[in-house]
């Protein structure tokens, strides 16, 4: 992205160079890789892992080449790493390389991402006290993907350390795992148990998977720049100036946030599996319906799924999980909620974010009810009963509650936007500045969540959608092509970049 | 894989013949509108098909095209004028027009309309919609247009690409078809007054550089084109409200350069700066822009100036 000023205000231009899902570049950039990687380097597994590794290097260098040089650093760190951890003598030096990898991975982390952060934040209660202190900042952009890419390094070397698994001995198959160009940038966080043995597998092509992965990355960008990226044109406009809105208008936003985000998020999470079903690779599902869930416990099970296992795995267990107890339990979901706000971004909305999530959960924690619902709602029925239709709705609406935190700039923005949503005005008719397409977004977000509900079952919401009708599916297909190029939205990045 | 390739084929294959009668159809439709895209689709058309052909044209940025009425020079004057102005751009995009208008014919005389922002880049291609019916595979068009951020190479060279998520200009298409009654010209020979009081919120807007920056070259080897085809220039400073006259910091330096290409080409320069017309905030609707009033008040004062100009008064003559 390159800012610029203009009359004092600054600008900014995406960098047409970035290669964006949903960009051009990247529909010119992947049936290249598509055919070299079936028809030239078919027979060869080595040669095929090298193509994906160079195309992962090269798509993550068009974002910024420079950061290329910390995503092959920490590469090599954790497969150096993980290899002397294997070959460690002693519990001890297995003890060193295993920390050794943790602080410079945590490290790194830590300097770009939250450094910034903790300089403010201590310089701000320094203030309380009557001391003032001009922190030192860093003027850094936050290299793309860096939480992504670290996490998959962490898991790998935990796992060893933990001897689930062996270190890899192939650097290109290890690198592959690492930067994998679908999941490079934004997930799903993988597991080198589940990840490696597909690179290290000779990849055979299948009709039907492949497929299957068009369908995907279809729905995957109608979700993205139909969905996500015109609901942010309103959340926009609401949450940039909260005072100037009535409640019912400000409730709308926190709803065209929460379609924002999930539109975004699992929209770019359906093109990563369906990008690496079509090269034979099978990726981790990240969203399974989350707005259908009928508690937060649920919600969370179906939200960002390869995150929320991993801090299962990786923290939650590890800090005992539920077998110490009842106070155990409670301390180590609110310890796993508010690490997870923190994983998001350096603010202090992100903690109350995970901080109210946890607080959401507690309930159904505290009464032992938090796997009530494991199944999907009104499996094998057309509509849900009522109960299960109250319960879906106050989820979302505590869901939405929290999505403020998440969205707003600052803890006191979110503070006025919740208690200018919850005034009189909530039961007036919203007023949007842009009049004339917010019935069709509206309309198509309304469309969105009758698919999602009749596709509940399976893996995305159109995988089975008119199988029996050649004609009607293809007709709806080539309806979404129009409609996504009809309204796609302006905003074109995707929000979890920026973790 | 040849049935999985089969299937792509037989679901692209007609996107990409219908892809281009279809741009076909936005682009001829679209260019015939009188309002989208602030307008400008009056003047590209008369550019590209080569019917602006007056000895007299106005070239700047929006300040030109609200403050000089071309109507009202050519009935004085008795030379067909067309003002050229085009909103919100620089010198770069005015050269664009200026290549187009002189493709077949050239104008006798160009008065063009600077301002403290005609030498100044921003990188966003501003209303960008005024490029969508000419931009696939015109080359003078998007070689002018490629620096900035609004098309990529694919809107140039494939069809329909450049009206993804366009949703406005397709409406525009399906309401002129179904009412192309209503599709007035707004700009007469390229001018259009603007009848309102003073809008403008001078506090609004905090003073900001504007650096002479890379079209100081093409401003000066326009000149000396224009020089060699034996093209007279006038250079004209129009009214600007006189409060609005310290928004751009380096106005002096933007200032010496405009007076240093008059001495250097031997070339008229009006400078409407300290005029009384810029004094009076009765004659604008913000501190840039002529109101109606104002541009017809400058307008007349203008075509005095170019009667008494001694270095026009040949062309006037014949």
């Amino acid at each position: 992205m390159h800012p610029f000023e203009i009359d004092g205000n600054v600008y900014i231009c995406p960098n047409q160079q970035t290669m964006l899902f949903n960009s051009l570049h990247f529909a010119v950039f992947f049936p290249v890789v598509f055919v070299l990687y079936w028809f030239v380097f078919q027979k060869n597994l080595r040669y095929q892992n090298l193509l994906l590794l160079v195309s992962s290097y090269f798509f993550y260098g068009c974002w910024d080449w420079r950061f290329l040089f910390l995503l092959i650093f920490s590469t090599v760190l954790d497969y150096y790493t993980g290899i002397r951890m294997a070959e460690a003598p002693t519990q001890r030096n297995k003890k060193f390389w295993f920390w050794l990898s943790v602080c410079v991975n945590l490290g790194f982390l830590g300097v770009f991402k939250y450094y910034n952060f903790f300089a403010e934040s201590f310089a701000q209660a320094l203030a309380n006290f009557g001391l003032t202190v001009h922190p030192y900042t860093l003027q850094i952009i936050l290299p793309v993907g860096i939480s992504f890419y670290t996490f998959h390094g962490l898991s790998y070397v935990i796992d060893i350390y933990k001897d689930r698994i062996k270190a890899e001995k192939d650097f290109v198959d290890y690198a592959v795992f690492v930067s994998f160009f679908p999941l490079l940038v934004a997930g799903p966080i993988e597991r080198a148990t589940h990840l490696l043995p597909q690179i290290k597998q000779r990849r055979i092509f299948s009709f039907p998977a492949a497929t299957d992965g068009m369908k995907q990355i279809l729905w995957g960008l109608f979700k993205k720049v139909v969905i996500a990226d015109n609901c942010a044109h309103f959340a926009d406009i609401i949450f940039e100036n909260p005072s100037d809105h009535s409640g019912s208008t400000l409730a709308l936003g926190a709803v065209f946030f929460a379609f924002q985000i999930y539109g975004d998020f699992s929209g770019y999470s359906d093109i990563a599996l369906g990008t690496a079903r079509l090269l034979g690779i099978d990726l981790l599902r990240n969203f399974a319906y989350p707005y259908f869930s009928r508690d937060i416990a649920e919600f969370w099970r179906r939200w960002h799924i390869s995150l929320s296992s991993w801090f299962k795995d990786y923290l939650y267990i590890p800090l005992g999980g539920s077998k110490g107890g009842h106070w155990m339990r409670i301390r180590n979901t609110f310890i796993i909620f508010v690490v997870s706000g923190f994983w998001h971004g350096a603010n202090w909305t992100f903690i109350i974010w995970g901080a109210l999530n946890a607080l959401f959960i507690m309930p159904s924690i505290i009464t032992s009810r938090n796997r009530n619902n494991l199944e999907i709602v009104a499996k094998g029925k057309l509509l849900p009963g009522v109960k299960d239709l109250l319960s879906m709705g106050f989820t979302f609406v505590l869901a939405c509650i929290a999505w403020v935190f998440f969205r707003a700039e600052n803890v006191t923005i979110a503070i006025e936007y919740l208690s200018g949503m919850v005034s009189r005005s909530l039961w007036t008719k919203p007023v949007f500045k842009d009049d004339s397409l917010a019935p069709a977004i509206l309309l198509l977000v309304a469309c969105f969540v009758v698919v999602e509900w009749f596709g509940r079952e399976q893996k995305y919401a159109i995988a089975n959608l008119l199988r029996k009708n050649v004609w009607c599916r293809w007709a709806f297909y080539y309806l979404l092509v129009v409609i996504i190029f009809l309204y796609a939205g302006k905003n074109q990045q995707f929000i979890y970049f920026q973790f | 894989m040849k049935k999985f390739l089969f299937r792509i084929a037989l679901f692209f294959v007609p996107i990409v013949f219908v892809a281009y009668a279809i741009d076909i159809f936005l682009s001829e439709n679209l260019k015939q509108s009188n309002s989208f895209a602030n307008k400008e689709y009056t003047i590209w058309n008369g550019l590209i098909d080569g019917t602006i052909d007056e000895p007299i044209l106005i070239y700047g940025s929006s300040r030109a095209w609200v403050h000089f009425d071309s109507q009202m020079i050519e009935d004085s004057l008795g030379l067909g004028t067309y003002n050229l102005g085009i909103d919100g751009h620089n010198f770069r995009m005015q050269y664009l027009r200026h290549r187009l208008a002189t493709t077949n014919t050239k104008p006798k005389l160009i008065v063009l309309s600077v301002d403290d922002l005609s030498l100044f880049t921003r990188p966003d291609l501003y209303n960008a919609e005024q490029f969508l019916p000419y931009l696939l595979w015109n080359t003078e068009i998007w070689s002018r247009i490629h620096h900035y951020n609004g098309f990529s190479s694919y809107d140039y060279l494939l069809p329909l690409v450049r009206y993804y998520g366009q949703l406005d200009a397709v409406k525009e298409v399906i309401r002129l078809k179904r009412t192309p009654e209503k599709n007035p010209v707004i700009r007469l020979k390229g001018y259009q007054g603007r009848d309102a009081q003073w809008l403008g919120d001078l506090n609004k807007v905090k003073p900001f550089a504007a650096p002479v920056g890379e079209l100081a070259d093409l401003f000066t080897q326009f000149l000396k084109e224009c020089q060699a085809a034996d093209i007279k220039v006038i250079l004209v400073y129009s009214p600007q409200y006189i409060e609005g006259q310290y928004l751009v910091t380096n106005r002096k330096e933007i200032f010496k350069f405009y007076r240093d290409c008059s001495r250097r080409f031997h070339i008229p320069f009006f400078d409407y700066s300290n005029h009384p017309l810029s004094m009076d905030r009765d004659n604008f609707y913000n501190a840039m822009h002529l109101n109606l009033k104002g541009s017809r008040l400058f307008t007349q004062d203008l075509i005095q100036k170019l009667k008494r100009e001694p270095s026009i008064s040949t062309i006037l003559q014949n």
